[in-house]
């Protein structure tokens, strides 16, 4: 679990080019599923008993946020815009890498302390997001092109109790989880179809798992995402508690009877969870399968996560291998009573 | 062209102020063979000699800190996250998400962050007063904190380096690049006899390079240092600093010395001769090792040659490699006039 999350956090792959991380996915889900890619990018693994007429989708999205570059200046430096919801407050004198077909390192520009004048607290704004290749600018048009991504350069590293910080685990942590829960039922007989659609360009508009929920119409759907985890500032009622297991999503959006027989496959795996309780839409591509043609019945479980949209998010691998299991328990039992 | 792997060491080591060990044991060990000799005085600081072919008048030191900013554990949370406090000079808003390193044996933590979609609009703009940040190193109470973690452990950010296309991006360029050049000018045969010091805690008030000098009270003294260059995107070109790639930085003044009107003067004219690219600090800010050595004793004759260094005092700064080599032949020209004065 550890070396997957680690491969797929390592990979970039920001909204709209997924293309690097996916490869990885189709590798391993080649072995025992049908996979194909669509035209927005997804990866469709599907297995189980093909032919069912009861099909089940799992959603994990595999882009991640990021930025794409607007103009590149006479000096070296480019200007970007956000693609998807990056959190301002993090991005000066980080290290970001520029995926040009030969990748460029650069800095995200910061005004030094004695130009601040006041400031020193203020985020960068939108508009003003520029990073520092050091590299002259007749040289760097050459290099870079106008669209090409730029995503942070931090790699995934170990911290205590099985927890782990990278960025992009958002929601690579999903996707680990959806992965790990076609490995545990790649061997099982199934009743049903599963298909695991790993989505793209959750983080803009959602597009990936609409047009796949679309395409693929299945009879339920699950989808897989991250969720807030209980930090420092963030009220109780609006997180979850990391290493406390999977947060299963109750909302009006949501079907109840999904939500209900998570719990109870939950509690058949004596596995730990969570209820995640939210007065509406849930922020997840949940809300568009839901949605979809006549409407897909759908549940989501989330991973607990901190530090959400920053180059430091953190999630617990035990969480992420319990929501795999979850998930598989959820299916076994869903085959069955399709049948 | 430098070969830049020594560099490289210095800056993936840690090395905040009061705890410079590892960059000490880097020094010494790369002088190893280079005949010199290494004395280690009461604070820390290495006070180093090399004779030269020729015996010089005048004793000449130049210097270079060990030391970068960073943080220090002041407390432990009961949810196991550490609380901070910077040791030299950081600003807020580079700190917000980043990944550091604690304690003699690295654990890995991040600077946490209440999530962007759980703020007020106006939450979203600014970043909150270092006091009330915490690291996450994974651990759930206080207690378990404490097994890996002590107070007053010392905190760096991730240690980072990369050099291609004539740019180097790394952590503590400021001043391990000065370490660099006085290392590398050390290991060369030299013209005239040469003094070095490689000092302590220079972030938390210029104080190894006050015991340093003392000791070794030198008629003439080179700091060298990184200097701000705000070149950048955003900022108004009277205010830029210097610039990266426009060569080594000479300054007639800072916060904290007016330098030697003649050496600088000299300065500017092997500059001149030498053919090497050297430009003027363009702003009265900041302040070095100079403010301590310049005023040490009876009076030292001080200049400062820097390297335009964009993004100081954060996690990754930017200099140019050209910009490295025009400041170790600027260094080691002037040093060998000086001697000889």
């Amino acid at each position: 679990m550890k070396n997957l999350l680690f491969n797929l956090c390592s990979a970039h792959g920001v909204s709209g080019e997924e293309g690097s991380v996916t490869d990885i996915a189709k590798l391993i889900m080649g072995t025992y599923a049908d996979v194909s890619t669509d035209v927005n990018g997804n990866l469709i693994a599907q297995f189980g008993k093909t032919d069912a007429k009861y099909s089940i989708m799992l959603d994990a999205h595999i882009d991640q946020i990021g930025l794409i570059i607007t103009h590149i200046d006479e000096n070296g430096f480019v200007k970007a815009s956000p693609c998807g919801g990056i959190d301002r407050r993090v991005l000066q004198a980080e290290r970001f890498i520029i995926l040009s077909k030969q990748p460029i390192p650069c800095i995200c520009c910061s005004t030094p302390p004695h130009l601040s004048s006041g400031n020193e607290e203020k985020a960068v704004s939108a508009d003003n997001l520029w990073f520092d290749t050091g590299i002259s600018g007749d040289k760097l048009k050459d290099m870079v092109s106008l669209g090409d991504r730029i995503v942070f350069d931090i790699h995934p590293k170990q911290l205590h109790n099985n927890r782990i910080t990278s960025k992009a685990l958002d929601n690579r942590a999903g996707v680990a989880a959806v992965m790990y829960c076609g490995d545990l039922l790649k061997k099982q007989d199934l009743n049903c179809k599963v298909i695991i659609t790993l989505s793209t360009r959750e983080e803009v508009n959602m597009l990936g798992a609409k047009t796949a929920a679309f395409g693929y119409y299945p009879s339920e759907a699950i989808a897989v995402d991250v969720s807030f985890a209980k930090q420092s500032g963030v009220p109780s009622e609006k997180s979850g508690n990391i290493d406390e297991g999977p947060m299963i999503g109750i909302a009006p959006v949501l079907d109840k009877e999904i939500s209900d027989k998570l719990i109870t496959a939950a509690k058949v795996k004596k596995l730990k969870y969570q209820c995640e309780v939210m007065g509406g839409a849930t922020g997840t591509n949940a809300d568009v399968i839901s949605s979809t043609r006549g409407g897909i019945r759908t549940g989501l479980v989330s991973i607990p996560l901190r530090s959400m949209h920053t180059g430091a998010e953190i999630v617990s691998l035990n969480d992420v291998a319990a929501t795999g299991e979850l998930l598989a328990e959820y299916i076994l039992e869903r085959s069955i009573a399709v049948c | 062209m430098l070969n830049l792997s020594f560099l490289k060491k210095l800056c993936l080591a840690n090395g905040i102020s009061g705890d410079e060990k590892k960059v000490s044991e880097l020094i010494q060990k790369r002088l190893r063979d280079s005949n010199v000799e290494i004395k280690i005085d009461g604070m820390g600081n290495l006070l180093v000699t090399k004779k030269g072919r020729k015996r010089a008048k005048n004793k000449v030191l130049l210097s270079a800190h060990m030391d970068e900013v960073g943080f220090i554990v002041t407390d432990i949370n009961s949810d196991g996250t550490l609380r901070l406090e910077t040791v030299g000079g950081v600003d807020r808003k580079v700190l917000y998400g980043k990944s550091v390193v604690v304690g003699s044996n690295s654990i890995n933590g991040v600077i946490s962050v209440k999530p962007v979609h759980l703020l007020k609009p106006d939450e979203k703009e600014s970043v909150i007063p270092i006091d009330k940040m915490v690291v996450d190193i994974g651990a759930d109470s206080r207690e378990e904190a404490l097994k890996y973690v002590s107070l007053g452990d010392s905190v760096s950010f991730l240690p980072n380096y990369c050099d291609d296309n004539g740019i180097i991006m790394a952590k503590a360029l400021d001043d391990r690049a000065g370490c660099f050049i006085l290392t590398e000018i050390l290991r060369e045969e030299l013209e005239c006899d040469l003094t070095c010091s490689f000092v302590v805690q220079e972030e938390v008030g210029l104080r190894g390079a006050k015991a340093a000098a003392y000791t070794l009270d030198p008629d003439f003294a080179i700091v060298v240092e990184a200097t701000t260059a705000s070149d950048i995107p955003g900022c108004d070109e009277t205010n830029n600093v210097c610039c990266v790639g426009d060569g080594a930085v000479l300054s007639f003044m800072d916060r904290s010395t007016i330098y030697d009107k003649e050496c600088l003067a000299l300065a500017l004219k092997t500059a001149e001769e030498k053919n090497i690219k050297v430009q003027l600090k363009r702003a009265v800010a900041g302040g070095n090792d100079a403010g301590a050595i310049h005023t040490s004793r009876s009076g030292v004759r001080t200049i400062a040659v820097s390297l335009p260094c964009r993004y100081i005092h954060s996690q990754t700064g930017l200099i140019s490699a050209d910009d490295l080599e025009s400041s170790l032949e600027l260094v080691k020209e002037t040093a060998m006039k000086l001697a000889v004065l």
